[in-house]
Formats: structure tokens, sequence, C-alpha cells
């Protein structure tokens, strides 16, 4: 008698759709503990094992750290593979959504923390995340904030090199990107952690662009034109820091408003990366 | 090209904690020496016709998959089934390092000459992922090369190595 390999996690409830498959909430078997399974849907048969799955898996299987979510085992159940991961049911997206009031000054900090860490973590592997944004930052019951979805992360080797630009969500997308870059750093997660920082802030997302070209002129307001931008024109930066400081002056402090300038630096070679931030005199 | 300073330092991280030795990689396999080096020597002729796609980084991933997966691999294979784990571990590092992969399709086809069918390769493939937990994003010895390249000619203002490099 054949032995069929039984799942150690019983299924719930669907929790979500991911990019290669189905995520459902789960508790492991005999326990009230619950866990996150995502199933890994080969639907393109001339792939193999999907290019997100393979990349998201390689990577968290790495990067073990206390702000990016954890992998917990790979399971393979009548040939499909389940990728087991932590449970955790909120995300800052619904948390902003829900939380009407400002956030405190304390707790800007402290989610800021986490995620500089979180992503910084990824970085020192060689890891960059691609699609940072509120929805894919996950907040565990004490209040740590984890990175999770690394489904267009990818490793690099030397610095910067060819990638496709079409990565990011819109709204947190560098200007490199937006003007088509497919030459870029680390530094387009840097961009989108200053967008997801000053969000926290406002309550609303930064810039809330319709498509691209909306996008980057909420971003650079007199483009001209698009080949001949460039962003490390000191006087764009001038005038873009003038935009976000109307912003934000009055609900954050000299100190954190200093912080997101060096985030969102238009030229990607000066913006500051997540161990430097850490170093800020905003967490002081 | 310019690896950035405000950068550097997350880089060395990986590079000093991420020590994965792929010397002895034979050392459990009756698999020869010679017929290894060929291996890796075959896999620069197949990446060399895809060079528009692929870069030296999906060479140097996949012979460092297929060595750490017969390094850890408890089953034992012998020179017959070195070919396609050849091929499997090629297809694994172009989907890991490429924008443009190179097709399941060309790998059956056009590098394996249908000696291999499409699930033989897919099957491979799964093996190698699992015998490694998918631990496969590591730093190959080219992350160590590079480091190394600017360590010496861009950081360094020792204006002997300058010149070496002008």
């Amino acid at each position: 008698m054949s032995q069929i390999p039984l799942s150690k996690y019983h299924l719930l409830t669907k929790i979500g759709q991911g990019l290669y498959g189905d995520v459902y909430k789960a508790n492991i078997l005999g326990t009230d503990q619950y866990v996150a399974v995502k199933k890994i849907r080969i639907y393109d048969v001339s792939v193999g094992v999907p290019i997100t799955a393979l990349r998201e898996t390689s990577l968290l299987q790495r990067i073990q750290h206390q702000n990016v979510v954890k992998i917990l085992e790979v399971e393979k159940i009548h040939g499909q593979i389940r990728v087991v991961m932590e449970y955790l049911k909120l995300d800052l997206q619904q948390y902003l959504n829900e939380n009407k009031d400002r956030l405190s000054v304390e707790l800007l900090k402290k989610f800021m923390h986490d995620i500089l860490s979180g992503v910084g973590a990824c970085h020192r592997l060689n890891c960059i995340h691609r699609d940072i944004q509120p929805k894919n930052i996950l907040i565990q019951d004490d209040g740590t904030l984890k990175i999770g979805d690394f489904g267009s992360a990818r490793v690099f080797q030397k610095f910067p090199q060819f990638f496709t630009s079409d990565v990011c969500d819109l709204w947190y997308r560098a200007p490199e990107l937006l003007l088509g870059s497919n030459y870029y750093t680390i530094a387009i997660d840097m961009w989108a952690i200053g967008c997801v920082f000053a969000e926290l802030i406002l309550k609303q997302p930064l810039f809330q662009g319709e498509n691209e070209i909306h996008q980057v002129k909420l971003i650079i307001p007199n483009v001209q034109s698009f080949q001949t931008v460039n962003l490390n024109d000191p006087n764009l930066q001038i005038q873009f820091n003038g935009i976000i400081t109307n912003k934000l002056q009055n609900l954050i402090n000299q100190d954190g408003l200093d912080l997101i300038l060096k985030l969102l630096k238009l030229d990607p070679e000066q913006r500051i990366s997540c161990s430097q931030s850490l170093q800020h005199s905003f967490f002081r | 090209w310019q690896y950035h300073k405000h950068y550097y330092q997350e880089f060395q991280y990986s590079l000093k904690n991420e020590n994965v030795h792929l010397g002895n990689s034979l050392q459990n396999q009756k698999i020869s020496q010679n017929l290894r080096s060929r291996m890796v020597d075959w896999m620069i002729e197949v990446l060399g016709n895809y060079i528009d796609t692929t870069t030296n980084s999906t060479f140097f991933r996949s012979v460092s998959i297929m060595d750490y997966f017969l390094l850890k691999s408890n089953t034992q294979y012998s020179d017959q089934h070195l070919h396609l784990i050849g091929i499997s571990s090629m297809f694994i590092a172009t989907k890991l390092e490429d924008i443009y992969h190179i097709p399941l399709e060309d790998f059956v086809q056009r590098v394996g000459h249908n000696k291999y069918s499409i699930l033989k390769v897919k099957d491979m493939e799964k093996i190698i992922l699992e015998t490694l937990n998918y631990e496969i994003t590591f730093p190959t010895i080219l992350d160590r090369l590079y480091h190394l390249f600017y360590q010496c000619f861009s950081l360094n203002d020792d204006p002997n190595l300058q010149n070496i490099l002008e």
C-alpha cells in the first residue's frame, strides 16, 4: 500500500489571491495555531515552478528577520507545492483605512523603524523588494510590522543592473522608473518607503496618479518632455521639496520632514539607504 | 558601472555571512571531475546562445545551483544523470536571474535535442528545489569578484590600483 502524504495543515478559508495562486488561512492540525498557506498553481505548463514563486520562496528562505514575514515550510502534497507562512490578519492599508485618527509621533517612529529594518534586511542580502506599499506591509498582533509579498523581489549582483522597469505599484513608483529606466538600484525601495512614510502622516497616499504620465506630473509639475528630465537638477529638487514641505510641514516635526525629504530625493544616487535612515535624528 | 557609496555597507553583510562552500561538490557522487568540467564548459556554450537575454549572473548561478545540489543530494548520481541536472540547473537560474528567461521548450529541443521530455526537466527542477529547500539565492563567486573589484578600484584611492584599471 502506498503512503499518501497528508498535509499537516487544515485549510479554512481563502483569504487572498496571489500572483501565482490562492492563499488560504489554515490551522496546524491538532492545535489552534493559524498559518497562511499559498498553493502554487502551475497553470503555465511551459514555465515549471512559476518565477514569482521561485523568487519569493528562495528569498524568504534566506531572510530571517523579525520585520520580514516568515516561511515555515514548503510542503508538497500530491505533487502540488504549498508554501506555508506565518499568518497575519491585518495589513497597513487596512489599518490606515480603519483608524481615522492621526498617528502619534511615537507610533510613526516605531512603524518607520520596523519598515526600514525589514527592508534593510532584504537589501543586505542583495535583494530588491520592488513592491513596497502599505498593502504588502503586515501587522502582527503586538503591533510589529513585517514586510511581505516578495513575488516581485529579485537578487542583484552589481549595481546598478538592467532589470524590467515594470515594477512597483504606480503610486509608489520612483521617478527613475516612471521615466522608463530599467537600470536601477535598491533606491527604488527607498522612494516607496518615503511615500509610505508620507502616507502614514497624511492618512492618504501621497501621489495618487491615474496613469504614468499623471504620476510624473504630480512629482514634477512643469515637466516639458520626458526625455529631457534631468533628475539631478538641483532646481527640480528644490521645487519638489517645496511641494512636500507644503503638504506635510504642519503635521510632522522637523526631523521627520528631513527624513522624508532624504528618502524622496529625485536623483536615486542621492537617496538615503535603510541603514543610514535608521541612524537619522528622527529616531532619537 | 558604479556601486553606490550609500549602499556599500548593505552589501558587505551577505558576502560575509552567507558562505556556501561548493568545493568537493562531487564527494558523495559517482560523477567524474572531468565530466563536471565539461558540463561547465557546455553551460557557457548554451548560455552563449542567449547573449541578449542572459548575463554572467545566469551562468554563475547555474553552476552554483548544480554544485550545491550535488553536494546536498542524498541520492547518488552517476555520469549519465549529469546532463539532465545541468539542464534543470540552467532552467532555474535563468528564471531567477533574467528578465526574459530561456523558455522550457528551448531547453528540451534546442539545448537537450529532445533527449529529455518537458516532464523530465520539470521533475528534476522540483527535485533540485526540494533538495536545496529553495536556498538558491546565496552569493555566487561573481558577487565576490564584483565586490573585490569595487574594493580595489572604486573605493580605494591608491593611485597604483587606479592605474591598473585605466
